[in-house]
């Protein structure tokens, strides 16, 4: 072959490559939002759910599909539509995230079981922004209906907010009379989640349990308990954008305990993304009086954009400033 | 006459083996998952290909970066053939027919190295799956100069 003939085959490789480069750049991004809008808009199930979940990753680029994921999360239909919908809004839009909470939160009230436990998971669907769901999703905590009570206490798991309040649900429910519930319980305190020393003689006792199957995951448990993880290693997985929003969540979790996550908090409340200062300011708002030093901070990001992230703001500010009165009585 | 039809033959082959190479690497985790899907879930072409649509850039799937990542190597290969078979003194057969079974024994070992993997990566689906898509185009780097020696080793007994 000559060399123009070698030259010619490398230039139409570098074509080939360009084209494909263009092709994936349009599928992704920002640029792929009017297409998965259209997939969200179709009658195929698998592309609407997969739609969504491409939306979710993207986050506030998506913020054109806000109204279509908020109709198929509100409207009637099927609910692992509107699960996945729900799911997706947390990352693009706060507020719609909240209006799906405000529609679905009468539901838990509804007299068919299978409208209240849809509620419960799509509100467990809407992780942290879920957080003043809680009280009414203790509330149906003693429902007569095990799936229900099941898919409430799956939904205080991954709301995970406020700490007490959902750690008092999940002690509820180790008590359960039913092993699924008891196992849903206890699967939060096996996986590296934070513990306390109310939790773990309930923990011990069920490693006695009549199932096997919860009895395995108690001494998982109980174990995880005996060593617990300290703040610092969620304060370097704060750094990592993925990872960013559990280490969050288990930092709010550790409440006082993890006042040396307090500097790194407050810078967290100018990050890009609302759902990273919301749970910033959650997160500020457990550790309380520690976070003595966030209060600047904090008072700044009262003229915050979002009005979710200002609400936690605010609520944080609160108990600081009440704990600290208390503390100086 | 004959050095003009043995070029125009090496010609040939240097450039099938080029484009197969470039577009068989790229089109392999697609095959595989279509005829996976086919012959493990019982789909039909139509639904098969509805999938692969669906999945090419949804995330946790990525069938398109995969298909990327998995022609890196055969591109490299398809570069390296591209040179060395263009580039081969066409009046020495001997050489040509060596550096050929080399190529072709390379090639044929990258598709089916990647091939079965594919297959056995959707076959037995697991979390950590996808370590196999990473370390794959590494394995078929090293893979390719063994099977181009082994194909030049046995070149003399094909082309006596």
């Amino acid at each position: 072959m000559t060399p123009r003939q070698i030259g010619l085959q490398l230039g139409l490789l570098v074509a080939l490559m360009a084209v494909l480069g263009i092709v994936y750049w349009q599928h992704t991004g920002v640029r792929a939002v009017p297409a998965l809008i259209n997939a969200l808009e179709g009658n195929d199930l698998q592309a609407q759910m997969l739609a969504a979940q491409e939306l979710k990753q993207m986050g506030q680029p998506a913020a054109a599909a806000v109204p279509t994921l908020l109709e198929l999360a509100t409207e009637p239909g099927r609910s692992s539509l509107h699960l996945e919908a729900a799911g997706a809004l947390p990352p693009i839009d706060l507020s719609a995230a909240r209006k799906v909470m405000v529609a679905w939160l009468p539901k838990l009230q509804d007299p068919d079981p299978q409208v209240r436990r849809e509620a419960a998971s799509i509100l467990g669907a809407l992780g942290p922004v879920a957080k003043p769901a809680v009280r009414s999703l203790l509330g149906i905590a003693q429902d007569p209906n095990t799936i229900v009570r099941d898919r409430v206490v799956r939904a205080l798991e991954t709301i995970g907010l406020p700490p007490d309040l959902v750690m008092e649900g999940l002690r509820q429910a180790l008590r359960d009379p039913d092993w699924t519930v008891r196992y849903a319980a206890v699967a939060p305190f096996s996986f590296g989640e934070v513990s306390n020393p109310e939790t773990l003689p309930l923990l011990r006792e069920l490693t006695q349990d009549s199932n096997q199957m919860v009895a395995r995951l108690a001494q998982l448990a109980v174990a995880s308990a005996e060593r617990p993880m300290g703040a610092s290693r969620h304060i370097l997985m704060l750094d990592q954008g993925n990872g960013r929003a559990h280490s969050l969540v288990q930092l709010a979790k550790l409440g006082p305990r993890a006042a040396e996550a307090v500097p790194k908090l407050s810078s967290l409340l100018t990050a890009r993304r609302p759902i990273d200062r919301y749970l910033a300011a959650s997160a500020l708002e457990s550790i309380g009086s520690a976070a003595v030093e966030a209060v600047p901070a904090l008072r700044q990001s009262l003229q915050d954009a979002d009005p979710v992230v200002r609400e936690a703001v605010a609520e944080a500010l609160r108990r600081i400033e009440n704990t600290n009165r208390q503390v100086s009585r | 006459m004959t050095d003009v039809n043995s070029n125009r033959i090496l010609t040939l082959f240097t450039l099938a083996v080029y484009w197969t190479c470039l577009l068989i690497g790229l089109t392999i985790p697609w095959l595989a998952t279509i005829v996976i899907d086919m012959l493990k879930h019982d789909q039909t072409l139509g639904q098969a290909l509805h999938q692969l649509r669906l999945h090419l850039f949804a995330p946790g799937y990525n069938l398109f970066l995969v298909a990327l990542f998995n022609a890196v190597p055969f591109v490299l290969f398809a570069v390296f053939a591209l040179f060395h078979m263009g580039r081969a003194p066409v009046h020495d057969r001997r050489l040509c027919g060596r550096r050929g079974a080399g190529v072709l024994m390379a090639a044929l070992a990258l598709v089916m190295f990647s091939a079965w993997t594919h297959a056995m990566t959707l076959w037995h689906p697991d979390a950590q799956g996808a370590i196999a898509y990473l370390f794959l185009p590494l394995v078929l780097l090293a893979v390719a100069p063994v099977a181009y020696a082994v194909g030049r080793a046995l070149a003399p007994f094909i082309f006596r």
